[in-house]
């Protein structure tokens, strides 16, 4: 019975945790490794469905991810949640025309990084 | 093996030619233009033809130290200038038989040209209109090769004077040194012995097809078929450059022809769905309502200013623009309705023209009806190749795209050097669709994308200008991974939204039909509930495109930021 009890406080401690992204948690791929205290680095300058991709911060937070065509306009832009050290998730594709895109990564307004890829 | 391929691959060039396999071969040899074209087929009237007499010695025992050879031409197809004799240091004669033909030796074949001669049964008759030359060279060694290059000059494309215009009728060959006469069946015409080849017309310029579209379109994907004839035989099917262009001055190149262009798609079926939902948008319809009066107060047609925008919505064709072409359009957009399976049929022949410039530019406000148009009659046109190159100049409006966003303004421009037949012609002044039917303004607005509670994905925009009365978005989403459940809209009491989706497409916005303002930080929030453990948002959604008016009805440009 106490196991019981246990189990169930468990199960409604789970579900009622604030629901952020579920980054990765494995040891970091040498692809996506970041010597430096903080950057962003891809799995290759090309973006594929599902491809991983890793920021590090010393800062946990909400950050912003803009997604921006050839023109450099705004096709796509995703809050989400860091926290401090590797945050290593997947890239989508499947809503995204083949070609070649900006990814930039704000902290409020500010933006920390910017890379050039090309998305297939 | 190798043998055997090589006498595989040599019995039937063997077989099929004339050759005279051990003897003496004599080709006509189309050589070229003096100008540089190495295509017989596209010689012109006036272009000057070189050939040679070419010798091939196949005899291992004798040589060819004598040669001369007949050759007959119609005088009405070529004028002949003077030979370039090519064996250096040889002895050369010619001497002509002129309003002669040769009657060939039926006892033997054409192309043994010794036999034609010797073998008694052939002669030369008076004939007018033909002219007999009779090129000798003569040498103390060997020679083979090019012995002699006849230069003709075309003089017309009248194809009746061109059936074996230039015809080698016979040839003797000796071996001087040996006393050797090549004899019957061993001099060969081989492997060319005439030419009935029917010049060009004189036309040292081109023809191009200009279709004019909208930079919204992708012209690669409209493939044109070309046609001649009354029966609109096809010539050949090619697509257009990324500027609607293409050179047809291969197909097209004769002034007596009648000729066709068919328009088709050429890109797939989701390109074809995609061109369409990108063109027809809220601001078509906002433009229609105007027209119409159903948009803010009345105030019925003032909206348009060029008659094809009337052909491209009056869905009933019923000669007006009425309420019903006007919710017709904007239930098209909502996506209740679609104004091409209603009306006309779901293709690109159907719904979207490709006219001539000309009678694309000679519809008018008083002539735009069904009843009425120009009347371009079965499509067929021809050519005037007398003064420079050629435009076949093509203007685009497709069905339902009431600001021609994706089609083209009408004008003075007309192809040149194009007769077509045109009932009706007076030309509009030109007037760029930006001078009315779009503004400068721009509507501001954010898009977020996140992970929210339960995991689901919300896409939220927010407007943050104050004079839009109609907005629309397409968002792209991954159908893999997310699953729409619905928008919730915050527009305020007045405005009509809508929003729903397709297969991977959301499709929604908002419009307030009395132009008044969609309020400043309305919300319109898409939901999508995961299909499977989503590690980040990013790439899951993506704006496909945007859309909005005015308060006055004109278009906006949406800055997202």
């Amino acid at each position: 019975m106490k196991k019981l009890t246990y189990l169930l406080f468990a199960i409604l401690a789970v579900s009622c945790m604030k629901d952020e992204e579920m980054f990765i948690d494995a040891p970091v791929d040498s692809q996506l490794e970041i010597l430096d205290i903080e950057g962003l680095k891809f799995q290759s300058s090309d973006i594929t469905d599902g491809s991983l991709w890793n920021f590090k911060t010393l800062t946990e937070g909400k950050y912003t991810l803009e997604i921006r065509n050839h023109f450099k306009t705004l096709i796509s832009k995703n809050k989400f949640n860091a926290e401090i050290g590797d945050n290593v998730s997947k890239f989508y594709t499947k809503a995204l025309l083949d070609g070649d895109y900006t990814i930039v990564i704000l902290n409020g307004q500010d933006v920390i990084h910017e890379r050039k890829l090309t998305i297939r | 093996m190798r043998q055997l391929l090589l006498t595989l691959l040599l019995v039937p060039a063997l077989a099929l030619g004339q050759s005279s396999s051990d003897g003496i071969d004599i080709d006509l040899d189309f050589k070229g233009t003096t100008s540089g074209e190495n295509d017989i087929t596209k010689i012109q009237v006036n272009d000057t033809l070189v050939f040679a007499l070419n010798i091939t010695d196949l005899n291992d025992s004798n040589d060819v130290t004598y040669i001369h050879t007949d050759v007959e031409y119609n005088k009405n197809a070529y004028t002949l200038l003077d030979p370039v004799w090519k064996v250096s240091g040889a002895n050369n004669n010619l001497f002509f038989y002129d309003d002669t033909k040769w009657n060939p030796n039926t006892n033997y074949d054409l192309s043994d040209l010794w036999a034609q001669w010797s073998g008694g049964g052939g002669n030369y008759a008076s004939t007018t209109g033909w002219k007999v030359g009779h090129w000798t060279t003569q040498y103390t060694s060997a020679f083979a090769g090019d012995y002699v290059e006849l230069h003709f000059i075309a003089k017309t494309t009248d194809n009746s004077n061109y059936a074996k215009a230039i015809n080698v009728t016979m040839a003797k060959v000796t071996d001087n040194n040996t006393g050797y006469t090549y004899p019957i069946g061993k001099v060969r015409g081989h492997d060319t012995q005439f030419i009935s080849q029917v010049p060009l017309e004189d036309f040292d310029n081109n023809v191009y097809i200009k279709v004019e579209t909208s930079s919204n379109v992708d012209a690669t994907k409209i493939k044109a078929t070309l046609g001649k004839g009354s029966n609109n035989e096809t010539i050949t099917t090619l697509n257009l450059d990324a500027n609607g262009e293409a050179n047809v001055t291969d197909y097209f190149n004769s002034s007596s022809e009648t000729y066709h262009i068919t328009f088709d798609w050429d890109g797939t079926e989701q390109e074809w769905q995609d061109l369409k939902d990108d063109a027809i948008t809220i601001s078509d319809a906002v433009l229609l309502l105007k027209e119409t009066g159903d948009f803010e107060h009345g105030n019925a047609g003032n909206a348009y200013e060029h008659p094809i925008q009337y052909i491209a919505t009056d869905f009933d064709a019923n000669g007006t623009l009425n309420n019903q072409d006007s919710f017709d359009l904007l239930a098209h957009v909502l996506d209740v309705a679609d104004v091409f399976v209603k009306y006309i049929e779901d293709t690109f022949s159907s719904g979207f023209a490709l006219v001539p410039s000309a009678v694309y530019n000679a519809i008018t406000m008083n002539n735009w009806t069904d009843e009425d148009l120009p009347d371009m009659g079965d499509g067929s046109f021809s050519l005037d190749l007398s003064n420079g190159d050629v435009n076949l100049a093509y203007k685009s409006a497709l069905w339902g795209d009431a600001n021609l966003s994706h089609g083209t303004v009408q004008d003075n421009a007309t192809g040149s050097g194009v007769t077509y037949s045109i009932a009706n012609s007076s030309p509009l002044t030109s007037k760029s669709m930006t001078q009315y039917a779009v503004s400068d303004s721009t509507v501001e607005a954010t898009l977020v994308t996140e992970i929210k509670d339960n995991g689901n994905v919300h896409v939220e925009f927010e407007i943050l200008s104050d004079d839009t009365a109609a907005l629309q978005l397409k968002v792209n989403y991954d159908s893999s991974r997310l699953q729409f459940k619905e928008v919730i809209f915050d527009t305020g009491d007045t405005t009509t939204n809508f929003g729903n989706s397709d297969y991977s497409t959301v499709n929604m916005g908002s419009i307030i039909q009395n132009g008044g303002a969609i309020p400043v930080n309305s919300t319109m929030k898409i939901v999508f509930e995961p299909l499977e453990t989503i590690t980040s948002a990013a790439g899951l959604v993506s704006i496909r495109n945007t859309d909005a008016a005015s308060t006055e009805g004109l278009q906006q440009h949406l800055n997202i930021q």
